[in-house]
């Protein structure tokens, strides 16, 4: 931890640099637009004489003898048995607003116990060093638990018996602790508290699972005589309490009002400048960020570098090791981390400590470290491109900053045509609300497989709520044979254990060891996800760990192994990957405003085919590489737009210029991504898009949309019946959007001078006077 | 992916469903009740409540049980359950119990279980009659549909309350945890008193010899016991789903002879057990070194008397395990001749470790750093693979006794 004296060094020391930077004519050269966020001052409130003596002394002990005004009024509400929603930026006491009622409901109640629920592991084991922490200064006699998939089976006995704060996640808690809820009737005989951290992450699919799990979990509940309230926390985004409502059902007091101070902000959008004027190259990212941050470094400024991709990372990292080493002496004994999925759980806490306590002067991260994860405070935030939402670069922005003192944020654009928009348009983002989250926790997908595991770990009374009534379900699941109704219940009467089969996310469980061979060693040095594997680790692709490079000698998919020996060679390899799109079966074809609409299973192909090698620095390419592994598949759901000339949508399209063909077919879905969410509840993410000007199987334009999660959420069949609002919505959307000729936020920002907006809008404007009378009512 | 398969018929087929019942007005009835369970009746069970049925049985056995229990504390048990996993949805519909009295049989009864014991049990044990045989109350009890579950965990209780010590193959971590869940899935609990589960030591004394050691591994290559037409533990559950769907009961005839036997198995391997611990005279193979560790281990002078003699006939027959817990034994009674005996035995196998304490041995109890060097000099010479670690520790050791032979020789 630093002291006062230090940070107000820091400041002066940032102070100076924001200074020169300013001072900097080829640097503000690249800059669009360089906003002030003025400090804040905190709202002070007294620590309520009510709270336990033991925990006073453990505030004080870390230096805290006032609360902000939020942490007040949680604790409060808390205490009033309601629940809540807080919304706090970074570094704001969250955790306290959380763990002050927590703590002192727990210390007055000896039987009572709290869940609090992280989406990730690491955000658990950090929650536990937190608890822990104030466990020890105040002498508390509670015992808290971390349960995972890392918990020896030696202590698990004792967190079920003993623990009075269970930290886990919804993945243990859907697979482990539910089925198994009498194991856990200590807890759930005196539960009190849920609480429920990065609210935000669950949205679309992953949260409209949550919303079952914890209808799940409120059932059990009430089977052993508890009701507990919920403490939701969560990032600044457009809805907070609506989605906070929607995944816990019930009402919650919504505490939005941030009372803790923080420094004066420099937000800085930087472009790279053009090296090729003619054909509008600019200078990589990548190199970019590599000179700003070690500038940075270099002057003693902790800093954090998001970058979008685990290889950048990488890549990033290991350029500023190289030109901080050649700087001066001094300078050798500066440490970087790379930090990233992938990494062992050990190699992580290691670097986390190392920020913490000031022995890593900076770090390269992928959007890992842009949940809460406590890396203490650093000084400068740099993003190499921008993350894809408002809401995330806030967040990323935000793990820069303390208190008090000065923080300097800066966005340096890709070229592709979001980050160039973003850019160009600074009022955008800086005016612009974050993104809202949805979830749709009746879909039908989603909560047939929720009420499988629902019923095998209590039978359904007859008219018992789910969710609703579900009696209807619950017949189609005794006719599929694995419920049985008797004696007013339905009974599970399968075999199986149906949490097992049903994954909360969409990306597979299963990972890749990575084994490095030299030198006969064969130490496990990382591990990657098995679909990610594909693309990163095919065999003579160069893989970076912590700035170490190897080449990959061998991946053995089988064996869930792949193996590595050091490397020397100058270049980094990138995978070119192939996605393919086929319709498998059709289920329904309509004709709706004269485009014809086929809803039907998919086949969605992505393989890599070929590698290159780009050398390092200037990213030259020198060379390729075959890779042969099996494709990744993915059997989904889709909604194939056809456009066929007969229609007057279709003629429309087919009088288009030829060049312009592909960018009018892809603008026209990503507007139709972009606005589904608010019709279909799911996330942009939940919604894939692929644009074929001439469809293999159809032979004619065609516009895929499909679904992101294996067998499909029920998006393409929601896409149907809602089509004609989403089309009005779209065209509402685009029409009404002031922007020129096309912003992320309508039909995606343009790289080409024809009017393809214009164009966006009249072919909606047609597709919907098509509609007449032949709309459907389903 | 194949789940993603899955998923997309199994939507469909639900989708199919709801639109054919829309469709025709009306959809199915909710609340609709399955068929009757037991349509025809179980012959040789007793009805207990309405899905609640027993069936008993005397069977006489001459068997050993450990000398710190009675013969009236033991209970046998085993559950036939609708799933492999545990967790609250599994359910346990057939409990096999078998418990003894203390006193002997009359004449009476012993003839008409000569009957009952030939028609079941195959096995010299079990068929040897000795006329020195204890009654066996072998009981079991089945959960004809869910609804009786109380009733069926009611019953239970009352057997349950009494045993003093539960015997079970596995029952430690699987059945035991089962029936907890059972009763508080029902609002009661119940804990188990002592357990002694037959697969661990089971494991320990037998998985060298004959590898896996699952219940019917054992009675067939241990204790001679064959089943003919026995139905494979996997299928159980189906075999439930299926007398649920139809309530004919003589789907589950196999189920119940296989929990039968399961639980008569123990009886028989509990003796067999009991005996090899407690030194008695039986054909039985099985491994002295694991035994004789086990045995030395335990508190009693008479089992750390008998486990050194099992670990001694397995060193006479070369197993270098047995020469290492023996030598061990001795080392911590500073019985160094005995000891040093078994190391130089065991050198002839080139062991590491003996060639290690050897070592240590004339290194600090002899202080004759050049016989020490020796041994480690000798056991470079034969050329084995060490590993990073051993070879790191002879290093360092060898150059310490060269330093030490060194001094005392100057």
């Amino acid at each position: 931890m630093r002291n006062k004296n230090s940070d107000t060094i820091l400041t002066v020391m940032l102070g100076d640099i924001i200074n020169r930077l300013k001072n900097n004519r080829s640097f503000m050269n690249n800059v669009t637009h360089w906003e002030v966020i003025p400090e804040r001052k905190g709202d002070y409130r007294d620590i309520p004489e009510e709270i336990d003596s033991r925990i006073k002394s453990a505030l004080f002990s870390e230096g805290i003898k006032k609360l902000y005004a939020h942490q007040l009024k949680s604790y409060d509400t808390v205490r009033q048995g309601k629940n809540v929603v807080i919304v706090t930026p970074t570094a704001s006491g969250k955790t306290l607003a959380y763990n002050l009622p927590v703590l002192q409901s727990l210390l007055e109640d000896r039987d009572a116990k709290a869940m609090y629920l992280f989406p990730t592991k690491a955000l658990s084991q950090d929650q536990q060093a937190e608890l822990n922490e104030i466990m020890l200064k105040g002498e508390l006699p509670l015992k808290i638990f971390t349960y995972d998939g890392d918990t020896p089976s030696s202590i698990r006995i004792s967190v079920r018996e003993e623990g009075r704060i269970i930290i886990t996640n919804p993945d243990m808690l859907h697979t482990g602790i539910l089925p198994n809820h009498t194991k856990w009737i200590r807890v759930f005989k005196s539960l009190k508290f849920i609480v429920i951290d990065e609210i935000h992450t669950y949205r679309g699919v992953f949260g409209s699972h949550m919303a079952n799990l914890l209808r799940r979990l409120k059932r059990i509940a009430g089977f052993y005589g508890s009701a507990p309230a919920f403490i939701c926390c969560s990032a600044t985004i457009g809805n907070p309490k609506e989605l906070a409502e929607n995944i816990i059902e019930e009402e919650a007091v919504l505490i939005d009002k941030n009372g803790s101070p923080s420094g004066t902000r420099h937000f800085v959008l930087y472009n790279p400048p053009l090296v090729d004027r003619i054909q509008g190259i600019r200078r990589g990212v990548v190199q970019e960020s590599r000179r700003i941050a070690s500038g940075l470094i270099r002057e003693g400024i902790k800093t954090i570098v998001f970058a979008r991709s685990r290889l950048r990372t990488e890549l990033i990292a290991s350029y500023i090791n190289q030109s901080i080493k050649n700087f001066y002496t001094d300078n050798h004994r500066l440490n970087i981390a790379a930090y990233r999925g992938g990494y062992l759980p050990n190699e992580r806490r290691r670097i986390e400590s190392g920020l913490r306590e000031g022995t890593i002067a900076g770090v390269v991260s992928t959007n890992a470290l842009e949940l809460g994860i406590d890396i203490g405070g650093l000084d400068a935030s740099v993003m190499a491109g921008f993350p894809g939402t408002i809401s995330s670069a806030w967040q990323q922005a935000g793990r820069a900053g303390r208190n008090s003192g000065l923080a300097l944020s800066i966005l340096i654009a890709s070229a592709s045509p979001i980050d160039q928009y973003i850019i160009q348009h600074p009022e955008y983002f800086f005016g612009k609300s974050p993104e809202s989250g949805w979830v749709d926790p009746d879909n039908i997908y989603i909560l047939l497989d929720h009420l499988k595991c629902a019923a095998f770990e209590l039978p359904f009374k007859d008219g018992e709520a789910f969710n609703n009534n579900v009696d209807e379900l619950l017949n189609y699941l005794e006719e599929s044979g694995i419920l049985r109704h008797t004696g007013q219940k339905w009974y599970w009467s399968d075999r199986s254990y149906p949490a097992e089969s049903v994954s909360l996310r969409t990306s597979t469980p299963e990972n890749i060891v990575i084994v490095n061979t030299a030198s006969g060693k064969n130490e496990v040095i990382g591990e990657m996800d098995l679909s990610s594997a594909k693309f990163l680790l095919y065999k003579g692709a160069v893989y970076m760990h912590q700035g170490d490079q190897y080449i990959v000698q061998e991946l053995d998919l089988e064996n869930h192994r792949c193996y590595i020996e050091d490397s020397k060679e100058n270049y980094y390899t990138d995978s070119i990957v192939k996605t393919d799109i086929k319709m498998l079966q059709q289920d329904e074809v309509v004709e709706l405003g004269g485009i014809k609409c086929i809803v039907g299973d998919v086949l969605v192909r992505s393989q890599a085919t070929k590698f290159k090698k780009l050398k390092y620095h200037t990213h030259e390419n020198i060379g390729y590489g075959e890779i042969n592994l099996p494709a990744d598949e993915m059997h989904t759901r889709a909604v194939v737009l056809l456009f066929t000339e007969a229609s007057e949508t279709g003629k429309d399209f087919a009088d288009t210029e030829e060049a312009l063909k592909a960018e009018f077919i892809r603008k026209l879905g990503t507007l139709l991504k972009n606005i589904s969410p608010v019709f279909l509840l799911c996330d942009l993410g939940d919604i894939g898009i692929a644009e074929r000007v001439k469809d293999t199987m159809f032979n004619i334009p065609a516009l895929y949309v499909f679904d992101h999660y294996p067998g499909g959420t029920g998006i393409s069949e929601g896409l149907l019946k809602n089509m004609r609002r989403i089309v009005q919505g779209a065209h509402e959307l685009v029409s009404g959007c002031s922007c020129e000729n096309g912003c992320p936020s309508c039909i995606g920002p343009s790289d080409s001078i024809g009017d393809v907006k214009v164009m966006v809008i009249s072919f909606l404007r047609k597709w919907l006077s098509g509609w007449q009378d032949e709309q459907r009512d389903r | 992916m194949n789940s993603g398969i899955d998923r997309i018929s199994l939507i469909r087929k639900l989708k199919k469903d709801i639109a054919s019942e829309t469709g025709k007005g009306s959809g199915r009835e909710t609340g609709k009740t399955s068929p009757p369970p037991v349509k025809d009746g179980l012959p040789g069970w007793e009805r207990l409540s309405e899905f609640v049925y027993r069936r008993r049985e005397y069977i006489y056995l001459d068997f050993k049980i450990p000398s710190n229990y009675r013969y009236s504390d033991i209970l046998f048990y085993d559950t036939e359950t609708t799933g492999l996993s545990s967790g609250a949805g599994t359910f346990v519909f057939l409990l096999g119990m078998a418990r003894t009295e203390d006193e002997f049989p009359g004449e009476q009864e012993l003839k008409m279980d000569k009957k009952l014991s030939k028609a079941g049990i195959r096995g010299n044990r079990v068929d040897a009659y000795n006329g020195n045989k204890r009654r066996i109350a072998v009981e079991q009890v089945l959960l004809a549909d869910y609804p009786g579950e109380p009733d069926f965990l009611e019953y239970i209780h009352g057997r349950f309350e009494r045993a003093k010590v539960f015997v079970s193959f596995n029952g430690k971590s699987y059945d035991s945890h089962l029936i907890r869940t059972r009763f508080l899935m029902n609002g009661r609990d119940f804990k188990f008193n002592e357990q002694y589960d037959l697969l661990h030591i089971s494991r320990r004394l037998w998985s060298r010899v004959i590898g896996r050691c699952t219940l019917k591994d054992i009675e067939e290559n241990i204790l001679g016991i064959h089943r003919y037409g026995d139905l494979p533990g996997y299928e159980v559950p189906e075999r439930y789903f299926a007398f649920l769907r139809t309530g004919n009961a003589n789907i589950l005839y196999d189920v119940f002879k296989h929990n039968r036997q399961d639980v008569l198995s123990m009886v028989v391997l509990l003796d067999t057990v009991v005996k090899i611990l407690s030194g008695e005279n039986t054909e039985v193979v099985f491994d002295y070194a694991s035994s004789g560790s086990y045995l030395s281990g335990q508190s009693g002078a008479d089992e750390k008397k008998l486990g050194e003699k099992h670990l001694k006939r397995a060193f006479g027959n070369g197993d270098l395990r047995a020469g290492r817990y023996l030598s061990i034994i001795h080392k911590r009674r500073k019985e160094w001749d005995h000891a040093v005996r078994i190391w130089i035995k065991m050198t002839e196998a080139k062991s590491f470790f003996a060639v290690l304490e050897l070592a240590k041995y004339y290194e600090h109890r002899k202080r004759d750093y050049h016989a020490a060097l020796m041994w480690m000099d000798r056991y470079l010479s034969w050329g084995m693979p060490l590993s990073v670690k051993d070879r790191r520790e002879v290093n360092r050791r060898r150059k310490r006794l060269m330093t030490r032979a060194g001094n005392k020789e100057g």
